[in-house]
């Protein structure tokens, strides 16, 4: 998988999961600015939904901590499908 | 006695410890550090630290912080979940805090609806081993909790509202120093609000958190207490001056677990947050 389809899907599960649309999800912007802290262990499960080799568990703990932007989510995914 | 006393203690203790590290690993809201006074004597101003993790007093924060779980069940819109919750204040007085130590292990069933005009929203039906003591922990509570709730969330551009409630039977024991254990129930009605507005344009720097909960409890089985019903209610605010560091203002009205005593009391200080 690539970091195209990875990123449409990432921003494609954001914006089932907020008030907004693709288009107005930016990848430099602050998580929090679409998904509040109180959503996020949900989102860690839509995530899994669309991205089966995804570790729920990990993801749900580091989206807590480590991923602050939209685009360290896109890495954190695209990582688990390019590891060596 | 004293053999008793700090057995219980460390056994408390270690809990109270074991669950205070596994959840500080993810916790946005590390301790907070102030002042309090409380509003009912004249004789009560008190230093307080305390220390919040997964929860707003008087009901769960579903959605922050560590978790030992956190599945989808397959395609469906169904998870699971389970995570540890502590709530423990500490500090020269007891009187600007409801409890003094409280926590548990929450282990819940999720159903996550489509987004629609109402907002994100969420159902959860939970369970929960329960341990809420006063300072000492001469008198404390062991119970368990079944607790089904709904939550929902909006987020725009600068602003969130999250809102909960929910309704929760709890049945266990009232353990008193030197005392047989008794029995005790009860069920309650926790609603929580929290609003977190921020800026971006300034990076990450400018946020206010506000949470209120109003928690009405009907207690069944109690040793304790002659009422029955007891409402108490709590605001919390965190105005983030830096990204790790906010100042905080929390008001506790009412009365609450363990000991059902009055409570009216303000507290501020520094939040330190990651």
């Amino acid at each position: 998988m690539n970091l195209n389809q990875v990123t449409d899907g990432v921003i494609e599960v954001i914006a089932m999961n907020s008030r907004f649309t693709k288009d107005e999800i930016e990848q430099n912007k602050p998580l929090d600015k679409y998904i509040s802290s109180d959503m996020k262990a949900r989102l860690a499960r839509e995530v899994k939904g669309k991205f089966q080799k995804v570790k729920t568990i990990k993801l749900t703990n580091e989206l807590f901590v480590t991923i602050k932007k939209v685009k360290d989510l896109i890495q954190h995914v695209y990582q688990v499908y390019n590891e060596v | 006695m004293y053999t008793k006393f700090i057995t219980k203690f460390n056994v408390g203790t270690f809990v109270i410890l074991l669950t205070v590290a596994s959840s500080a690993i993810a916790q946005e809201r590390i301790f907070s550090i102030g002042y309090g006074k409380a509003l009912i004597n004249n004789d009560s101003s008190t230093y307080t630290i305390s220390i919040d993790l997964n929860r707003v007093p008087g009901s769960n924060e579903k959605g922050n912080g560590y978790f030992f779980v956190n599945e989808r069940i397959d395609s469906t819109r169904w998870g699971y979940y389970a995570k540890p919750t502590a709530d423990i204040n500490l500090g020269s007085g007891t009187s600007a805090a409801p409890n003094n130590v409280s926590v548990g292990l929450a282990f819940g069933l999720a159903y996550d609806f489509k987004e629609s005009k109402i907002g994100i929203a969420s159902f959860c039906l939970e369970m929960s081993p329960d341990f809420v003591g006063d300072k000492t922990l001469r008198n404390s509570l062991k119970y368990l909790s079944l607790t089904p709730c709904f939550q929902v969330d909006n987020t725009w551009d600068g602003i969130s509202i999250f809102l909960g409630a929910g309704f929760s039977y709890s049945l266990g024991k009232r353990s008193i120093l030197d005392e047989l254990d008794h029995a005790y129930s009860r069920t309650s009605v926790p609603v929580s609000m929290k609003l977190r507005a921020f800026n971006f344009a300034e990076g990450e720097k400018m946020r206010l958190h506000l949470s209120a909960t109003y928690k009405f409890n009907k207690v069944f089985n109690d040793i304790e207490v002659n009422e029955r019903s007891f409402d108490f209610f709590n605001v919390k605010t965190d105005f983030y001056l830096l990204k790790n560091l906010a100042v905080n203002f929390t008001y506790n009205c009412g009365f609450e677990e363990p000991l059902f005593k009055e409570n009216n009391a303000f507290s501020f200080g520094v939040t330190l947050a990651r």
